[in-house]
């Protein structure tokens, strides 16, 4: 079985970040509860890949606040907790993220040469896809032994692993500036050669985001591909 | 080959101060895109990070069962990326968002001795400069 770090998450009730899949987990949530016959057949056909096209459009952004607003009471009941109130700019950022991402992986499979729409292409960036390719095939062959550039990455992969893990967020709580020092990328008093604050931006999302927002999820982070 | 680096004016001003011969062949464009990243996109882009490679995976359930910052700060030590694929990688960079490489360029380019050094920084640039491009949606989300 393929590891994922959703199995650290603590089940205590946690507040809610609108990412398709923590959506469609609170919809699993509510599909357990007894009765709520209609808004089950509302979102019956609502899985992640589901969720994720309606975030990216106006329309379908309206329709879920609606849904989640509309229906707080029962999602509270099956442990889901979320501010209406910063509902609709979580929600406009999440989609407005999925669009980015969508781009740049358009432009990563021209880089690959998978084929692409012309319209994709116009729609993602002027950019030529071959020096991207170049640039990929570069990245690749000297990222994974720069010891700068791998630090980079892997600090990183410890905040996406904190965002899943309510347990590692709590013991980084405070220890984020210790642990980027003793990694080499210290915000303050950075020796030559080090990257100081390089990670400074990722501190509050290793330490549960405390005051800007939202905290570790249940269900946490989309590490697994559909 | 990589022949043209994506540099900020601070980063063309370091590139300016190294040695002439070094500088041969390689083309600057001005690096002007901008994005204000903020602790709330880089935790929606790490939300959506999907990853599928199994070392990414066993790295991070390595990490979430570490128990203090001495041992979390060994296994990024310890860790390298070897065998983890081009696209893992790149998603990472998205995931990362155009802020740490910022601050690994001018470390680069003031260490940079031999072409090679530059290539690397060119590479770095040019990734930066893409997910620079890319984060034309959530730029306008404040």
């Amino acid at each position: 079985m393929i590891a994922t770090s959703t199995t650290e998450a603590s089940p205590e009730r946690l507040e809610f970040f609108p990412t398709p899949r923590n959506i469609e987990s609170a919809f699993e949530r509510v599909r357990e509860l007894p009765d709520r016959v209609e808004l089950k057949e509302r979102i019956a056909d609502m899985d992640a890949e589901h969720i994720a096209a309606s975030l990216q459009s106006a329309e379908g952004q309206a329709e879920l606040i609606e849904l989640l607003t509309s229906q707080q009471d029962t999602f509270r009941e099956a442990g889901v907790d979320f501010r209406p109130e910063e509902l609709q700019s979580t929600v406009a950022l999440v989609g407005a993220t999925l669009k980015d991402e969508q781009d740049y992986d358009m432009l990563i499979r021209q880089a690959e040469g998978i084929e692409t729409t012309a319209a994709e292409v116009q729609e993602a960036s002027e950019q030529q896809p071959g020096i991207f390719r170049r640039a990929l095939n570069a990245v690749g062959g000297f990222a994974k032994h720069h010891p700068i550039v791998t630090s980079l990455l892997v600090a990183g992969l410890v905040a996406t692993a904190a965002i899943g893990s309510v347990a590692l967020a709590a013991h980084l709580a405070g220890g984020w500036s210790a642990l980027m020092t003793k990694v080499g990328l210290a915000a303050e008093g950075a020796a030559l050669g080090e990257v100081g604050g390089a990670m400074d931006v990722m501190e509050p999302v290793a330490e549960g985001l405390s005051g800007a927002g939202a905290h570790a999820v249940e269900g946490g982070a989309s590490f697994m591909s559909p | 080959m990589i022949n043209t680096l994506f540099l900020t004016d601070q980063e063309h001003v370091l590139f300016d101060a190294l040695p002439a011969k070094l500088k041969e062949g390689w083309q600057v464009e001005s690096e002007t895109q901008v994005f204000n990243d903020t602790p709330r996109h880089a935790y929606v882009r790490l939300s959506l990070l999907t990853i599928n490679d199994p070392k990414i995976l066993a790295f991070i359930e390595r990490a979430q069962a570490t128990t203090s910052i001495d041992d979390l700060a060994a296994l990024i030590l310890d860790t390298d990326l070897s065998g983890v694929s081009e696209r893992a990688i790149a998603k990472l960079f998205f995931a990362l968002g155009p802020a740490p490489l910022a601050k690994i360029v001018p470390v680069m380019l003031a260490a940079a001795k031999k072409d090679r050094s530059l290539e690397e920084v060119a590479a770095v640039t040019t990734v930066r400069h893409t997910v620079l491009s890319s984060l034309k949606h959530s730029s306008q989300i404040a």
